[in-house]
């Protein structure tokens, strides 16, 4: 049956939908386009410049916002992106589309903001540019903002305060010490401000400028600014209000006030003020003092106070409610809700201080009435400490403890940590407590899941035999992502006819939590708890894991953990995972310049190295740097045996120190842990390890870095990696080159083949090489941008001499590695002279007849570059002018030779 | 580099400074477009005009010359070494000596579209050329007084904005193969290609499929399963390059 109206509504509806499609269609065809750019081809160039006006800026956290507007009043952002880096440094990482509401063709005006993230907030830097006319294009063509200028990063535009705790008329707080009577003087005590913006009373204080000394005689109790008087603030902008307080501390205790206070220092933190800020002085505005800043004296340490009352009575902010963390103006919580405060040093750490406080009804909903008062003195932290805070709330009729109502309620939340510092009778006020919103997420539950534990899986040893330590514990655990939680207590392993078996600790079913999608994952940890206190801290001793358990939200019942859900619980052999190197066929370790040649010196050792990955890591193995040893210590042999790394018969080496991560599933991750190998040779006269070796000028060498994927099995049965041969390297030479142009060489007389990346691992961008090619008589150039370019890359060969263009403001390191030696003799050219430069490469003085092999004749000279300029020595009339050259260690010389030819 | 020749107070004062003779050498110019130091950066951006050109198979070249009518190709081109930079790579610039005030331009387009850059201008094809220019040429050693000054830098080239489209693909061969028929052409790496067949005249397109590519080459097997339908004794094709 069809009711009247219903197909009205029909075309209603259709009328309605072909409208929105026309009005779309339309939309689309006037839409116009303008690239959200600041460089395009050669017609538009405007960099992001630093306060010098050359200097492109690099990105790193630098927003860049295109705002458009048909006119210069009425601009709003369209678009944005971010300023790149490197070779990109200036200009936007990614050219975006600025789609306006006008036909191709159509004018608008542009704008580009780049700031710090809430630069305006916080006193960030940021820069606009000037509004400029642009002519919007076509999808296919956008318009392109020519008219944009270079834009020059302001400075920091933090707000500031006049730091002086004496300004006459206005400001007279004098600190004193722990008497109350003796006023602070010298240099024994410092103050430092820290503050924040007002407005964020759940953001912590931080510090602002250096740690001001006290005055003496008239002045004592009263900080020397010195040239900080006008104070920038850190983290607050012009104008906006701040809160801060005055920390003092013992100097020689520690350079920060938290250092101070663990070192034991006497401290004194102020009643917090605010102000608003003002600007730097040049700005005319007249800089804001401490008004209201009161004395204060210094305190022992002593057990610091945290104020839990509820604060702020008719303020919603110090109310609590319900809602997710995506509705934080839920409804305000009440019976039989309960909170409690929780605090520690990390968030692992954080515990109940408090006894639960239930919260009101009806207009009382949403406050809470602290138990004891509400000021809570913690034991375990001084007065000033840093501590972390958390509100536990859940429902108090289903538990007496927070930890108890987990799963058997789905509405508890803890609030989101945050840093407050304790304070006390006669110091400073106790740290109030702010209520959060947002602490309950409502109707978001689902079944509770119930595991049932199984004592009937067993644990083995390595050996295949049922595990008989009772200092062995099992463990249950969960996930949140890939983070593992415990959900049971330890339970022991037994011995005897329990040898392998352990007993939870409840026959009650674990209750696991509510937030999740589909299911949670289990798994059964097993440890030595007389190793450490849980199964992260046991790593490098043996363990085992279960299999991940999937739990589905159907239960009850709950779901039994037998030995076929858990799988073979075995210890590994070792607690690390494990590689067996396997040298190549080659003998390992190779001649330094002749790599078909083994290494045929006594007196080498080689161990293998190991990191995991991380930002750098690579790349510092790459030049033999970063790692821990690990595994034994292998010679390298000799005559028949020359250039084998000669390990024990086992070969199996445990990767000591490789954080191997749990998965929280069964199913091997795409993309795997990572860690960086790498065989490490030194002369062992020169050290016990590679590193004494190194830093001692010993000879080393180290193979190519040797990737390796982690995985499950390492802990059982050894990886195969594979040990390339690799030459020996030589002895590490470091040259330092000061900004501007430097004439520099290779050192060694013999050494692998040293590329760019090698020598000059530190280049800054825009730092060019170029090196003198004897063939060509010309330079083999290579500039660093975001990589070395250069067609081709010069090799910076054995004795070889370049320049160095340092465009940098400060030094850059050179390394070079090979052995001392004489270089092959230079021979004269025909026809016309020819130049050669070369460096000394026998670490002694050098005449230009060791340099070249040949004896000086009329028309030879020898060039060192110096500071810009050339001194000249040359060879005529059979003699050296303006005395016998000789190269020192560490110089350069380009050599003229004559020809042949002209030979008497 | 700044080669000043300092000679000490004794030289100048007590002997003859000799100064062996020495050939003119050849000028030396750097074929780069990156070296912020010295105020070259210039880099090449693709058609779209703000995106640097990356992963086409470019080429650049160095024209020079010692007047802005006579400008020749020098040296063999080079190749992008960082998304919109090329170089540096050093070229001997014949006939031109150390210090002398070259004119030079620098040309660029991509192998897909062309073998040479005339090549890819004459199929219409992406590439790009700088306005000419002039630079004092390195390698000057003051008549042999001294070491050669470093090769001289583009200073004075401005970004670069690919122009025109990818070529045209050309139909290399049609032939009867075991399998059916096999459709053969040439065509730029980075496009992309859809078959149309007929088997009536006056045609009725329909989609045969796409190619598959080996380099530049790209090859459509008609066995009469596909998308084509069977075969029968006549049947038309036809080659479209969808837009990139």
């Amino acid at each position: 049956m069809v009711f009247p109206g219903a197909s009205a509504r029909r075309r209603q509806q259709t009328v309605g939908w072909l409208a929105a499609v026309v009005l779309a269609v339309g939309m689309e065809a006037g839409a116009g386009y303008i690239w959200g750019v600041n460089r395009a081809g050669a017609v538009l160039d405007a960099p992001v410049l630093d306060a010098d006006g050359v200097t492109p800026i690099s990105g790193a956290n630098l927003r860049m916002d295109f705002l458009a507007g048909p006119n210069p009043q009425s601009l709003g952002v369209n678009n944005w992106s971010w300023l790149g880096t490197g070779m990109g440094a200036g200009y936007v990482a990614k050219p975006v589309y600025v789609v306006v509401a006008g036909e191709a063709g159509s004018p608008w005006y542009y704008q580009v903001y780049v700031g710090e993230p809430e630069a305006d907030l916080r006193g960030g830097r940021w820069v606009k540019s000037e509004v400029v006319r642009v002519t919007a294009g076509t999808f296919e063509r956008p318009g392109i903002p020519v008219g944009l200028k270079p834009m020059i990063l302001g400075p920091p535009r933090r707000g500031t305060v006049r730091f002086r705790n004496r300004v006459p008329g206005i400001v007279d707080a004098p600190v004193f010490a722990a008497d109350g009577i003796t006023r602070l003087a010298g240099g024994k005590y410092v103050a430092q401000l820290h503050a924040r913006l007002a407005e964020f009373a759940n953001e912590e204080m931080v510090a602002s400028g250096e740690p001001a000394p006290f005055g003496e005689g008239a002045s004592a109790g009263y900080w020397e600014p010195g040239q900080q008087e006008v104070l920038a603030i850190t983290g607050v902008g012009y104008g906006r209000r701040a809160a801060g307080r005055i920390h003092v501390w013992e100097a020689d205790r520690g350079g920060t006030f938290d250092e101070a206070l663990q070192a034991g220092s006497v401290v004194g933190v102020s009643d917090p003020i605010d102000w608003v800020s003002g600007q730097d002085e040049s700005s005319g505005v007249p800089t804001p003092v401490l008004a209201g800043l009161k004395s204060f004296r210094l305190s022992e340490p002593m057990p610091g106070t945290l104020d839990f009352r509820n604060h702020g009575t008719g303020v919603d902010d110090w109310r609590l409610r319900g809602g997710s963390p995506h509705d934080p103006f839920g409804n305000l919580l009440a019976a039989p809700f309960v909170v409690q405060l929780w605090v520690g040093r990390g968030e692992a750490d954080l515990r109940p201080v408090t006894a639960p406080a239930p919260l009101g009804s009806g207009e009382q909903a949403g406050r809470w009435t602290p138990a004891d008062g509400g000021l809570v003195t913690l034991t375990n932290f001084v007065r000033g400490e840093r501590v972390l805070v958390s509100l536990r709330v859940w429902n108090g009729n289903m538990s007496p403890t927070y930890d108890g109502a987990l799963g058997r309620d789905f509405r508890y939340r803890s609030s989101v940590p945050i840093w407050v510092r304790p304070g006390g009778d006669g110091f400073a006020p106790p740290a109030a407590i702010p209520a959060h919103r947002a602490l309950l997420a409502e109707g978001t539950g689902v079944n509770r899941l119930l595991v049932q534990p199984d004592s009937s899986a067993v644990v083995f040893d390595a050996s295949g035999r049922p595990l008989s330590d009772t200092n062995y514990v099992a463990q249950y655990f969960t996930y949140q992502g890939d983070q593992a939680l415990a959900i049971s207590l330890p339970a022991r392993l037994g011995t005897g006819v329990h040898a392998g078996l352990w007993q939870p600790t409840s026959p009650d079913p674990i209750v696991l939590g509510y937030d999740v999608g589909c299911c949670e994952s289990v798994q059964v940890r097993i440890w030595n708890a007389s190793r450490a206190g849980s199964f992260e801290a046991a790593a490098g001793w043996p363990r085992a894991v279960s299999k991940v358990v999937t739990v589905r939200h159907s239960s009850p019942p709950p779901v039994r953990l037998t030995p076929a859900l858990l799988g073979t619980l075995r210890l590994s052999k070792y607690g690390w995972p494990m590689v067996s190197p396997t040298p190549s066929a080659l003998p390992t370790v190779r001649d330094i310049e002749d790599f078909d040649l083994p290494w045929d010196r006594p007196g080498f050792v080689g161990r293998l190295h190991v990191a995991m990955d991380g930002v750098g890591v690579a790349e510092a193995f790459a030049r033999g740097e970063g790692g821990t040893p690990t595994g034994p210590v292998g010679t390298i042999g000799t005559g028949a045996s020359a250039g084998v790394w000669e390990l024990p018969v086992l070969r199996e080496i445990a990767l000591v120190g490789v954080d191997w991560p749990f998965p929280s599933s069964d199913v091997e991750p795409e993309t795997r842990p990572v860690a960086w190998t790498q065989l490490r040779v030194w002369e062992k006269a020169k050290g016990a390890t590679y590193a004494e070796a190194l830093s001692a000028g010993g000879v080393v060498g180290y193979s190519e870095v040797v990737r390796v994927e982690l995985e499950r099995g390492m802990f059982e049965t050894a990886k195969p990696i594979t040990i390339e041969a690799f030459p020996i390297r030589g002895r590490r030479m470091i040259r330092m080159v000061p900004p501007g142009l430097s004439l520099v060489s290779n050192p060694a007389g013999r050494s692998a083949t040293p590329t760019l990346d090698g020598v000059l691992p530190e280049a800054t961008l825009g730092t060019r090489v170029d090196l003198f090619d004897d063939e060509s008589q010309t330079y083999r150039s290579a500039v660093r941008g975001d990589r070395w370019m250069g067609d081709p890359l010069p090799i910076l060969a054995p004795g070889h001499g370049f320049f160095v263009h340092n465009s940098s403001i400060g030094p850059q390191k050179l390394v070079f590695e090979g052995l001392e030696d004489s270089l092959p003799p230079l021979s004269r050219p025909t026809g016309r002279p020819a130049f050669h430069c070369r460096a000394n490469t026998l670490g002694r003085p050098m005449s230009f007849e060791e340099l070249t092999g040949l004896s000086p004749r009329n028309g030879d000279a020898a060039f060192a570059w110096s500071k810009g300029d050339w001194t000249v020595w040359t060879f005529d009339f059979g003699a050296w002018s303006p005395g016998v050259p000789v190269l020192e260690v560490g110089e350069t010389w380009f050599v003229r030779l004559g020809p042949r030819s002209t030979q008497p | 580099m700044n080669a000043m020749l300092r000679l000490s107070a004794t030289l100048l004062g007590g002997w003859l400074v000799v100064v062996p003779a020495s050939a003119p050498g050849q000028g030396t110019i750097v074929l780069g477009n990156y070296a912020p130091a010295i105020g070259l950066n210039a880099p090449v951006f693709g058609v779209d005009q703000v995106t640097l050109v990356d992963g086409l198979p470019m080429r650049f070249e160095l024209l020079a010359g010692t007047r802005p009518s006579e400008l020749a190709v020098v040296g063999s081109p080079s190749e992008l070494s960082s998304p919109g930079y090329f170089g540096p790579a050093t070229r001997v610039v014949p006939g031109v000596s150390p210090g002398q005030t070259v004119h030079v331009k620098v040309r660029a387009w991509t192998t897909l579209d062309g073998e040479t850059f005339d090549e890819a201008v004459a199929t219409g094809g992406r590439r790009a050329e700088s306005d000419t220019f002039e630079v004092v040429a390195g390698g000057d050693t003051g008549g042999g007084a001294h070491p050669p000054t470093s090769a001289a830098y583009l200073v004075g080239l401005r970004p670069l904005v690919l122009a025109g489209q990818p070529a045209r693909p050309r139909i290399r061969s049609i032939r009867v193969v075991e399998k059916g028929r096999l459709l053969e052409w040439e065509g730029p790496a980075d496009g992309s290609y859809l078959v149309e067949v007929s088997d009536v005249v006056p045609p009725q397109w329909r989609i045969g499929g796409s190619g598959t590519a080996v380099g530049t080459t790209f090859r459509f097997l008609d066995d009469g399963r596909g998308l084509a339908g069977p075969l029968g004794p006549l049947r038309w094709y036809r080659l479209r390059q969808l837009p990139l």
